[in-house]
């Protein structure tokens, strides 16, 4: 599973990695919260939605028993970091870089992801962590290139950087003209976040579809698809992201929209790690199905989607 | 443009409404000594203003976690009156202006900004506690200092070293409270909260001992040492006050020689204090440039 980072341009690097299919993600301790979604219960239960994990970890912390046990079973996972602010050269200190380096070879991901913003403000100190978007604009972009491309050489995994969630975004790039610079500069993969997508096409005023024609969409690697909240502040129309289960209509249709253009896509996450099991099924569902025909995931997709709870292949 | 500088401002304006407010009145006046350009100015001020305070409950939620770590500090702050509503100008305060834009920890702005509220005499036992609990804060985020080792032929007071100089009686009052609230254990956070009228108290958790001021004596002060061993929490010693001074001159690094004459004009001889000298750096209270 492991793709050996190379000199290779992101092109030919891009067809090593895996086709992970339709998983699931999760942080320290929340498979433990009462009510909240057990990952091995679901790839259990339901294979072809759990067929990976997502593992958001941070280093201070490690992987909770959960993790650990997912990955004691052999299953397949990627590592999502909450940690590490890509634009600063100064947060790659070397104690954090053993520790990160220790965890990925403990979980041995098919590749590492997280979001690219402020993590945190300062130190990494308790309270301190915050993630706010990154500053839109081609500099910062440039700067965070570096920092992909020092995480990739280190930690020899691909680095897909993904859009985070945020209110309050500063600067004058459209979140996508900054995540096809970053990718470029980078020469990296994307994971593209659907629903905080939708949340800065909906802050900025824009259709759901803005910025769709020039963006690269050979570079994206993996999807997030989640539930989040319309809420209204002071007159503002604002999304909660809240990894409910109530998707919001711009995120199903970008998802739809992004799975007819996007040809190296190899995973996509529903974030629903906080619902019970029962409740998240038709989510996953439409998931499937309406990734049933994209070249790739298509082949895990069908079995899950025409049959549902009973995966037959 | 530094994108840090950005990140600060950033920051700045989600916890200080009154700093917002005053970006977007003028952002050329109110962002003038900031590293940034006029054109980067603008940015702030493109964001919708409502976009800023979404969240009315984030400085509450950060303070909460601040006190955490100066649990006592807040005890004592509680027992003079204090409300927890009282402390959220903290975010507006210079000191946490300050180490936001030095990308420093906020726990360690918190003294700075305590200290410029609190009354000298009227509010000893918290400055008391707060000096014992600032100690230990520093310790335990030796991590954090990145400078250099000091230059050659200086010397420098450790990462994993503090001094404080509190009023005689006060280590044994902060002793008391934190054996207290370790029995607490987890209920120890919501009991702070609740004292400084935040909460409820939880149900069933036992109550602290008394907070009383009354062993302290503000003219016999104690010195305390406070040092952080690898991989254990911070040991707490008493010293003389004239150590504290002594090592107190070194927070910043400073020449042998220096160093050797604040502790002869106290009154040691020059080979007592070259003795004590090679003991604090033998035990890695002073790291020597060599």
């Amino acid at each position: 599973m492991e793709n050996q980072v190379s000199q290779l341009p992101f092109s030919q690097r891009v067809t090593s990695l895996p086709v992970l299919g339709l998983g699931v993600s999760t942080e320290y301790g929340a498979p433990a919260v009462p009510g909240a979604l057990d990952p091995r219960a679901l790839a259990d239960a339901h294979p072809d939605f759990g067929a990976f994990l997502e593992i958001g970890v941070e280093v201070a912390k490690g992987l909770d028993a959960a993790s650990e046990a997912w990955l004691a079973d052999g299953r397949p996972s990627t590592y999502h970091f909450l940690d590490i602010n890509l634009d600063d050269p100064d947060d790659f200190d070397p104690p954090w870089l053993a520790g990160m380096k220790a965890l990925v070879a403990r979980t041995r991901p098919a590749w590492i992801c997280g979001d690219a913003g402020l993590w945190h403000f300062g130190p990494r100190d308790r309270g301190h962590m915050l993630l706010l978007p990154p500053i839109l604009s081609t500099a910062s972009a440039d700067a965070m290139a570096t920092g992909i491309r020092t995480l990739r050489m280190a930690m020899a995994r691909e680095v897909l950087p993904e859009n985070p969630p945020g209110q309050v975004f500063v600067g004058p790039l459209h979140m996508l003209e900054f995540f096809a610079r970053l990718a470029d500069t980078a020469d990296t993969g994307i994971l593209l976040d659907l629903a905080h997508l939708a949340i800065f096409q909906r802050l900025r005023g824009h259709d759901p579809l803005t910025a769709f024609a020039d963006f690269p969409w050979e570079r994206v690697v993996e999807l997030h698809v989640a539930g989040g909240k319309l809420k209204d502040h002071k007159g503002l129309s604002w999304v909660d992201d809240d990894h409910g289960l109530e998707v919001l209509a711009d995120t199903w249709l970008l998802l739809d929209e992004v799975l007819d253009r996007a040809p190296n896509l190899r995973a996509i996450v529903f974030e629903c790690e906080r619902n019970p099991l029962a409740a998240t099924i038709d989510g996953f569902k439409r998931i499937a199905a309406a990734a049933a025909h994209h070249r790739l995931l298509g082949a895990q997709m069908k079995g899950a989607s025409i049959v549902g709870t009973e995966v037959a292949r | 443009m530094s994108t840090r500088a950005l990140h600060a401002l950033t920051v700045r304006m989600l916890g200080d409404a009154a700093f917002r407010a005053a970006v977007y009145a003028d952002p050329d006046r109110a962002l003038a000594d900031e590293p940034i350009s006029p054109e980067e100015r603008r940015w702030f001020v493109a964001v919708d203003r409502r976009a800023w305070d979404i969240d009315p409950l984030r400085n509450a939620r950060l303070l909460t976690a601040l006190l955490d770590e100066y649990r006592i500090t807040a005890i004592a702050l509680a027992q003079a009156g204090w409300k927890l509503r009282q402390l959220h100008d903290f975010f507006a305060s210079p000191a946490c202006h300050r180490a936001i834009t030095a990308w420093e920890s906020l726990f360690m702005a918190l003294p700075d900004y305590l200290r410029s509220k609190l009354h000298a005499r009227r509010e000893a036992a918290s400055l008391a506690m707060l000096a014992i609990e600032e100690a230990i804060a520093k310790v335990r985020r030796a991590a954090f200092d990145t400078r250099p080792l000091p230059p050659p032929n200086h010397l420098r007071l450790a990462p994993t070293a503090a001094v404080a100089l509190v009023p005689g009686g006060a280590l044994a009052l902060w002793e008391a409270q934190h054996q207290a609230l370790l029995r607490a254990g987890h209920a120890a956070p919501a009991i702070v909260a609740h004292l400084l009228g935040d909460s409820r108290r939880p149900p069933g958790t036992p109550r602290l001992p008394p907070f009383s001021t009354r062993g302290l004596t503000l003219d016999a002060p104690e010195g305390l040492l406070v040092v952080a061993p690898p991989g254990a929490e911070p040991a707490i010693a008493t010293v003389g006050e004239g150590l504290v001074a002594w090592l107190k001159a070194a927070t910043d690094a400073i020449p042998y020689e220096a160093f050797l004459t604040h502790a002869i004009d106290a009154g040691l001889e020059r080979h007592e204090a070259i003795e004590i000298m090679e003991e604090l750096l033998g035990e890695g209270t002073l790291l020597s440039g060599g």
